[in-house]
């Protein structure tokens, strides 16, 4: 195809969308609605499976080492740990650190502490995962550590959030999905409508000796460019509304961490571009194939 | 040049529209194929211009059968038929577009294009609307540049199908004398048309159709109906 071919294909493809002003119009809003709805549900998922990230990490384990551990026994606790995957991050809270936050936290039940003879509390280490997922393996391997005494963390509450992720990850990924599915049919039936508006006219392309490939050609690039308009669409807005949104909810509530965190906005920027131009040529394609197979005879 | 051989065709299994027709039709000639509404003029068109194929018999375009056409073949055999309709079916674009579209879609080139167009618009008399759009035209100027379309390509073949339906006498007699000199210019013209006062005063050959038989064919012939008509 040379560029003459080319550029005669997008003159008839540009002439065309003119011709049909309206229909053109309301396949690109189509198009820019459904891809703005999908990815303010793609955010918002992607932010609270972010957000429970956040959650599961600040889950804390903690490992408490024998009461009579020596200096050189910490060391080594602390170099095993430093061996074990999964591990975020661990802090060592001494036996007197440790005290001297219980007597902070019992500081108006005072009567309370000084029934206690001595410092009962054990030299610990609070450590942070990566993953809530890993949080058996490593308490099983914190308790094989020499010198390591007890390991303790929620259960009760992990065993919970874990059953929340995958219900919410299931359900996030079912409407995701439905909605891509949603956004290509409704744009596939928008572009069906313009097309089938032109019927006579591909009709009269085949009497004066136009090909089918020819006319699949013309209007495969008109859905092109209603796919590349309609995404391009769909990014601004949604772009300028995650930027509003992020602005107003971390003014409301700046211990949230909201949107852009779990995602660039520039790649859903260039997945919104991507699917609406897809979307486009795809629809554009069934539409055309079908007009030319079922309605008109060769 | 056309060649139909005992070519039947029926629509919905029952209504048999054409019945075992034996035509030929020389290269160069000009013929009107005449008779009452569904006698099967517009179907013998559609099948000359493999828009449809017969039940049974064969068709030959310069002696190749057209069932044996695949779709780039038929594509090369519209661009050597032009044809024009009573409904003119032209593209809601300018008289020069809807020209050059036919060029365009060869891979003429501008020059070559901007030629062709000008001097078919100066052969059907278009000339000072080569920019109007249809709406911005008579009904016999939308079936002059629906006759510049069907002719810019220099078919082999002209087939119009009830051209003057629409038009008045006047308008209709123009038509008529351009078909006439594209004839002139060795194209096959085929005219199908009830319009008796045009048959009679060209005096062409005449193929008359009725409830799907040839019933009269006859060189310079005259539109005469049956009394069964």
């Amino acid at each position: 195809m040379n560029l003459r071919v080319i550029k005669f294909f997008f003159g008839e493809a540009l002439i065309s969308l003119r011709q049909n002003m309206v229909m053109s119009i309301i396949s690109v809003m189509t198009i820019s609605i459904s891809l703005i709805l999908l990815a303010t549900f793609m955010m918002l998922f992607i932010d609270m499976n972010s957000a429970l990230g956040n959650v599961s990490r600040n889950l804390n384990v903690v490992a408490y080492l024998d009461k009579d551990i020596t200096s050189v026994g910490i060391s080594k606790v602390e170099e095993q740990l430093a061996s074990i995957g999964g591990i975020h991050s661990f802090t060592f809270v001494s036996k007197d650190d440790a005290w001297q936050r219980l007597k902070s936290k019992f500081r108006y039940q005072e009567d309370i502490v000084t029934l206690v003879v001595g410092n009962p509390l054990p030299d610990s280490y609070i450590i942070r995962l990566n993953k809530i997922d890993d949080i058996e393996k490593i308490t099983r391997d914190l308790g094989l550590i020499d010198g390591v005494k007890d390991v303790r963390f929620g259960r009760s509450m992990v065993t919970k959030l874990r059953k929340f992720v995958q219900i919410f990850n299931i359900v996030a990924i079912s409407v995701v999905g439905f909605l891509l599915l949603a956004t290509f049919l409704i744009t596939i039936n928008t572009i069906n409508l313009t097309i089938l508006s032109k019927r006579s006219e591909v009709q009269i392309m085949k009497l004066v000796g136009a090909t089918n490939s020819f006319i699949k050609w013309s209007f495969l690039i008109e859905g092109f460019i209603l796919g590349i308009v309609g995404s391009l669409l769909a990014t601004i807005i949604s772009s300028l509304l995650f930027h509003f949104v992020n602005v107003k909810i971390q003014d409301a509530f700046p211990f949230i961490g909201v949107f852009t965190q779990g995602l660039d906005l520039l790649t859903l920027d260039l997945i919104l571009l991507g699917l609406g131009t897809l979307i486009g040529v795809a629809g554009s394609f069934f539409s055309i194939h079908n007009l030319l197979r079922g309605i008109l005879k060769k | 040049m056309i060649r139909l051989r005992n070519v039947s065709k029926t629509y919905n299994k029952h209504f048999l529209v054409l019945n075992r027709i034996n035509l030929h039709i020389s290269k160069d000639e000009f013929a009107f194929l005449v008779g009452p509404t569904g006698a099967g003029k517009t179907t013998i068109l559609k099948l000359i211009l493999r828009e449809d194929l017969p039940d049974s018999g064969t068709i030959y375009i310069d002696k190749v059968n057209t069932r044996d056409f695949r779709e780039a073949q038929i594509a090369k055999l519209r661009k050597n038929i032009g044809v024009i309709f009573q409904d003119f079916k032209i593209l809601n674009r300018t008289v020069y577009e809807n020209l050059a579209f036919v060029l365009k879609i060869q891979g003429e080139k501008k020059q070559a294009i901007k030629e062709k167009v000008d001097y078919v618009v100066n052969l059907v008399g278009l000339e000072k609307k080569i920019h109007c759009y249809p709406y911005q035209l008579s009904g016999g100027e939308q079936q002059k540049a629906c006759l510049g379309r069907a002719i810019i390509n220099k078919p082999l073949i002209l087939l119009a199908d009830e051209p003057t339906g629409n038009l008045d006498p006047d308008s209709s007699w123009e038509i008529m004398q351009i078909l006439n000199k594209i004839n002139m210019s060795n194209t096959t013209v085929i005219v199908a048309t009830h319009d008796k006062t045009i048959v009679d005063l060209m005096r062409k050959r005449v193929v008359a159709i009725h409830g799907g038989n040839i019933i009269r064919d006859q060189q310079l012939g005259r539109y005469h109906e049956p009394e069964s008509y």
